[in-house]
């Protein structure tokens, strides 16, 4: 039984768990979170809004499977650890994070001008700054990891060459 | 020029640009805020702190595109696969800059403007969350049997 779910591929499992976490999302926003776009917006805005907030949900389900799926073949590399684990969550971050996000800028938008600017800087100095941040770590990890990756392919097709040539020469003597 | 590092050209440009781009900011882009209403002081300072954020990650972002892309390439991954990642890590440092600044400039109730800037910034770095999701997948999936 186990290896047959095991069997499953990799991307129908992420498929599903991003589109149940993409409907339950949909559905709790409008219990959880005022409306993006006011009530008092004409219908395009208001269409705007329900378009953004399916993208929200798809994109907190991709998150969320990534989050789910990604994190095995991270602990495989062999570049810093700590660098491999941070670009891994900065990658969910960046697929969970717009949801509470864009609905946390929706409230500060109904509240009086004070706590709208505390409260607009908080989510910049969390979101914004978290997510410039993540960016840079994307870049060096990319860095590192592309720049390994091409520096040891020479040794690799020289390692690899001469087995099978080694392989055909005792098939050869054999004979 | 020839003879630096390319870690110390890719400081020197971050740098050079994050530094010009603070005080470029500061006067281009003014706040607009309901008449009779302006910052109080402390949240002044959050905000510069903001745009120094803003400044280096546009740096950098500028340095990731200039440099970036050969070194994508080395991933071995469809010609669109690598063009769109680049532009993914990319897009991700350099949005904050115009973004963060046309938040400010937009105002509070401009719904429209706040509509487009969604539009404009944050669906497209979902798309590009998306992206990145995939392409670091693919990368790391062939990474064990490469390194």
């Amino acid at each position: 039984m186990r290896n047959r779910y095991s069997r499953v591929d990799v991307r129908f499992r992420s498929g599903l768990i991003t589109l149940v976490v993409a409907c339950i999302t949909f559905s709790i926003t409008f219990v959880i979170w005022p409306p993006l776009v006011p009530r008092w917006g004409p219908a395009t805005a208001q269409a705007l809004g329900y378009g953004l907030l399916a993208a929200e949900s798809v994109a907190i389900g991709g998150g969320v499977a990534f989050l789910a799926f990604g994190y095995p073949t991270v602990k495989r590399l062999s570049v810093s650890p700590r660098l491999a684990v941070a670009s891994y969550l900065g990658i969910g971050y960046f697929l969970v994070n717009w949801w509470p996000h864009d609905h946390l800028h929706a409230i500060a938008l109904s509240l009086d001008f004070s706590s709208l600017i505390w409260m607009s800087i908080a989510i910049e100095y969390v979101f914004h700054v978290g997510m410039m941040v993540f960016g840079g770590v994307l870049a060096l990890f990319f860095a590192q990891i592309l720049i390994a990756t091409s520096a040891t392919e020479p040794a690799t097709e020289s390692a690899t060459v001469p087995a099978r040539d080694t392989a055909t020469v005792r098939e050869v003597m054999v004979r | 020029m020839s003879k630096l590092s390319f870690r110390w050209r890719f400081a020197i440009i971050a740098t050079a640009i994050g530094v010009v781009s603070i005080p470029t900011s500061l006067l281009l882009f003014r706040p607009n805020f309901p008449a009779g209403l302006s910052l109080p002081a402390p949240a002044l300072v959050l905000l510069v702190g903001l745009k120094a954020f803003e400044g280096l990650a546009l740096g950098t972002g500028i340095a990731f595109l200039v440099y970036g892309y050969p070194l994508i390439k080395r991933a071995g991954q469809s010609h669109l696969l690598t063009l769109l990642a680049y532009l993914a890590i990319g897009w991700y440092l350099v949005n904050w800059w115009p973004h963060d600044n046309l938040h400010l400039v937009n105002g509070v109730y401009n719904l429209w403007g706040l509509l487009a800037i969604e539009y404009g910034f944050h669906f497209t770095l979902m798309v590009a969350g998306g992206v990145l999701a995939f392409f670091f997948y693919r990368v790391i999936r062939l990474a064990p049997a490469r390194l």
